[in-house]
């Protein structure tokens, strides 16, 4: 075949169907956007789900004779915890931009649910370690404190406490630095373009 | 002349509608698969997208168009290679390029003949079919139109060779 056959055969090819428009597009990011908040929705599902098994088993453990008061911090921890998850879940669901929306306010919305996941991660201390940690931290001084608790085993409880604290802040800044920050600037440079 | 301040989402639309060949092509020449083709359309059209507000018409629409869709799938391209790599094992059957028809067994043939190429030649050669000048070429390319005309050169023995070598197996 030589080249003048090349091009007449390039230049006549039947073209496939349409791959992919504007709406398709927007459908794609649609979708990825979807599977974010599932990912995000079985996750609280999975958080919250947790703290309503361990309330009643804390609530028992806290009504036996022998139990501090400090017992009582865990199960208001968890409480705390379980209601902070699913306040924040319920005033995002009002904030949904409704069916109709422009490309732009559909990038918007998912940005602006973004950002907030990324603040619900690095702001973890406050709303989640540091009430379980500190509620497990205080009755177990307690204990020590007032004689059920030999200081050796207060001491090991205290530094396995503080090592799962560090572990579960380190893991949520990575979720945010390997997932959540390159999702965000996609997201921007897709707003950048549709302004 | 373009509106220097045009709705970028409608500006992707006349595009899409004028150059869409153009771009079926472009994806064609550098996917193995129907399914490579529709990623490799959709980051050509964020691309193009994202570049609608920044086209100020200092050159052709087409120039503009094809450099976007070559940038994109070259840099795709070279993105796939790795993860086929990695890959390279995995079968998997919305992957596999469907039997050609009878009727497309020669344009196929091309296709895979052109995809061989070195990905600047690839575009080259893809430019070159569709009768593009070298002037166009070498503005899409950043290249000078000696360099585009010595490139091609090479291309076209390359592919020709690619083309009879398909024709005798």
């Amino acid at each position: 075949m030589n080249d003048e056959e090349m091009k007449r055969l390039w230049q006549n090819q039947p073209l496939p169907e349409p791959l992919a428009d504007v709406p398709t597009l927007l459908a794609t990011a649609g979708r990825k956007h979807q599977k974010f908040q599932r990912t995000i929705f079985w996750r609280d599902f999975r958080e919250v789900g947790v703290a309503l098994v361990l309330i009643p088993i804390f609530v028992a453990s806290a009504q036996r004779e022998d139990a501090l008061w400090t017992s009582y911090l865990i199960v208001l921890a968890l409480v705390f915890v379980a209601g902070f998850m699913v306040i924040d879940r319920l005033r995002w669901r009002k904030a949904a931009p409704g069916p109709g929306e422009t490309m732009g306010d559909t990038i918007r919305a998912a940005l602006a649910e973004l950002e907030h996941q990324i603040w619900l991660l690095r702001n973890v201390l406050w709303w989640y370690i540091g009430p379980l940690m500190g509620a497990l931290i205080i009755d177990t001084t307690h204990q020590m404190l007032t004689g059920p608790r030999e200081p050796s085993s207060f001491i090991g409880s205290l530094a396995v406490f503080f090592l799962l604290g560090a572990f579960l802040w380190w893991l949520n800044q990575w979720a945010v630095k390997r997932d959540l920050e390159p999702r965000r600037s996609e997201l921007q440079k897709l707003l950048e373009a549709v302004r | 002349m373009p509106n220097p301040h045009p709705d970028p989402e409608a500006r992707l639309r006349e595009w899409l509608e004028k150059f869409r060949p153009l771009l079926a092509k472009v994806v064609r020449g550098f996917a193995n698969c129907r399914q490579e083709e529709q990623e490799l359309f959709q980051d050509v059209l964020v691309q193009l997208w994202q570049s609608a507000a920044r086209f100020d018409g200092r050159c052709a629409e087409s120039t503009w168009v094809y450099r976007v869709a070559f940038n994109t799938a070259m840099a795709w391209s070279r993105a796939a290679k790795r993860r086929s790599a990695r890959q390279a094992d995995v079968a998997d059957f919305d992957t596999m390029p469907a039997p050609p028809a009878p009727d497309t067994a020669q344009i196929d043939a091309l296709y895979a003949a052109i995809r061989q190429l070195p990905a600047p030649e690839t575009a080259l050669i893809m430019m070159h079919l569709d009768g593009v000048s070298y002037r166009e070429m070498a503005e899409v390319m950043g290249l000078s139109e000696a360099n585009v005309g010595t490139k091609l050169t090479r291309a076209r023995a390359q592919l020709a060779k690619l083309m009879n070598g398909a024709r005798h197996e």
